[in-house]
């Protein structure tokens, strides 16, 4: 479990989060939903250890690896497929069994036929999934995921979520997702936490305990949800 | 498709042969002292060659050349590597660089006969003039680099050989060989003249020789060697380019 009590934390002197705190529970996705630029990506570089708060304490993130799937894929253009995983993974991962890791999340993605491709050729939504693969390939404790599916068209998206889930489901890892899409923070996560605008801290927090592979948008549950949360962030703009 | 072959492949046969039957009738208009004619000049060619001249002011022209450029990228790449990744350094060295570049060539030439005896005079001129180049280029090939995937690997706490050999040595290799290509194009320039004003062997030498005989066909046999051994090259370094870069093609 990791715990943020009353963070503080300003860049180039605007205050961007104020007495911000909540608990990440391990084992379950946590999505922080947001207006844009209030101070949701910090709080992942905090928790990366890439920021330090101001005042205020994070517990529980001392010795635990860290991965982190980004807005855009950042694959290197020179290697293929393959070579771009075993390129994060040589440290962490042994040969034989890093292999074998590797074939394991390309086929679980539907990448396996590509692998020996270069990032050039394949397209948008298949280069996020490559990411996606490295996020989850990366020996980890905590992942941390920043709008990954940002720059996705909206039918795309909604298969990536379902491919985050799929993995979940296999990994049942401890994921902090970062989004402004509330559809996605419906579909994906345990517990919603929602900014508000900067400087920001938890305004509203939410629990949805049914299972992925029931979540119906339509359903009248997620439906008020959805509702509450729309009137919520639109509050903050 | 069978005729727009042919014709690329037609059209540089073309304009050589207009350059052939220009430069013939030049060569009828005027004095072999001026404009040597195609058969004088190709007379010259197989002379040099049959005599053995050829190869022997030739080869230690090429021998030269490559010897420069070669110290040139070994001891520049790392150079414009340390200034690229370190911004002290670069503050340190970037003067030196740009002098060393705007130092006329003529410059270096006096100075490297007073310096080191004739018969280095080529290799440092060579040297000297190609290695600002690739230190400059290599700089830009590291500012080009995508932050984000340097950020990507420090993430993934990729350890710092494997960020020097698979993301930073990948992202300046097409600059080195941008560099190489010009590089190329000045050494042989560079060595010939150097050879010319400084030393008895190598083609810029039998240049002079010629000079001196009023052998005016021989200057173009010379001239000849030299553009041969600039295409030459510059192929070579564009096969090896293709075959490292095959991931900027499908």
């Amino acid at each position: 479990m990791i715990v943020l009590k009353k963070v503080n934390k300003s860049l180039g002197g605007i205050k961007v989060l104020q007495n911000l705190s909540f608990t990440v529970e391990r084992g379950k996705i946590t999505c922080i939903l947001g207006p844009s630029g209030c101070g949701k990506t910090t709080t992942l570089q905090m928790l990366a250890g890439l920021e330090k708060p101001d005042s205020g304490t994070i517990e529980g993130l001392s010795g635990v690896q860290i991965s982190y799937a980004f807005q855009e894929p950042r694959l290197l253009p020179w290697k293929t497929v393959e070579d771009n995983l075993h390129f994060v993974l040589k440290g962490p991962i042994p040969m034989p069994e890093r292999q074998k890791v590797i074939d394991r999340y390309l086929k679980l993605m539907g990448l396996s036929a590509y692998k020996n491709y270069y990032p050039r050729a394949l397209s948008g939504g298949m280069k996020q999934r490559l990411s996606l693969c490295r996020a989850f390939a990366f020996p980890h404790q905590l992942l941390l995921m920043d709008e990954p599916f940002k720059s996705l068209d909206a039918p795309l998206r909604l298969t990536m979520i379902k491919e985050v889930t799929k993995m979940w489901d296999i990994n049942k890892n401890t994921i902090v997702f970062i989004t402004h899409d509330v559809p996605e923070a419906l579909l994906l996560g345990h517990k919603l936490l929602v900014y508000s605008a900067k400087p920001a801290s938890v305004q509203k927090e939410l629990t949805i305990d049914i299972p992925h592979g029931q979540r119906d948008l339509g359903s009248k549950k997620l439906a008020a949800m959805y509702g509450q949360l729309i009137s919520l962030l639109e509050k903050e703009y | 498709m069978k005729n727009s072959t042919w014709l690329s492949r037609g059209t540089p046969l073309l304009g050589l042969l207009f350059l052939l039957i220009a430069w013939q009738l030049l060569a009828n208009l005027y004095n072999p002292v001026i404009v040597p004619s195609p058969a004088e000049t190709a007379r010259a060619l197989t002379d040099l060659l049959i005599t053995g001249r050829m190869w022997e002011h030739a080869g230690t022209t090429i021998a030269r050349g490559l010897m420069g450029f070669a110290m040139s990228v070994i001891i520049g790449t790392p150079v414009g590597l340390l200034m690229g990744l370190n911004p002290v350094i670069r503050r340190l060295l970037q003067p030196h660089v740009v002098t060393i570049q705007v130092t006329p060539i003529i410059s270096w030439l006096v100075l490297a006969m007073i310096w080191f005896g004739f018969d280095k005079v080529p290799v440092f001129v060579v040297f000297i003039t190609t290695v600002p180049l690739v230190i400059i280029n290599i700089i830009q090939g590291i500012e080009n680099i995508d932050p984000q995937l340097v950020e990507m690997a420090k993430t993934f706490q990729v350890d710092k050989k494997s960020l020097l050999m698979e993301v930073y040595i990948p992202q300046i290799t097409p600059y080195l060989f941008a560099a190489m290509s010009v590089a190329l194009g000045t050494t042989w320039k560079a060595v010939a003249m150097a050879e010319f004003l400084s030393t008895s062997i190598g083609i810029g030498a039998g240049m002079h020789q010629a000079k001196i005989n009023l052998e005016t066909a021989e200057v173009f046999a010379w001239t000849f060697l030299l553009i041969i051994l600039g295409l030459t090259t510059d192929r070579g370094l564009q096969y090896i380019n293709r075959r490292l870069s095959g991931w900027r093609e499908d």
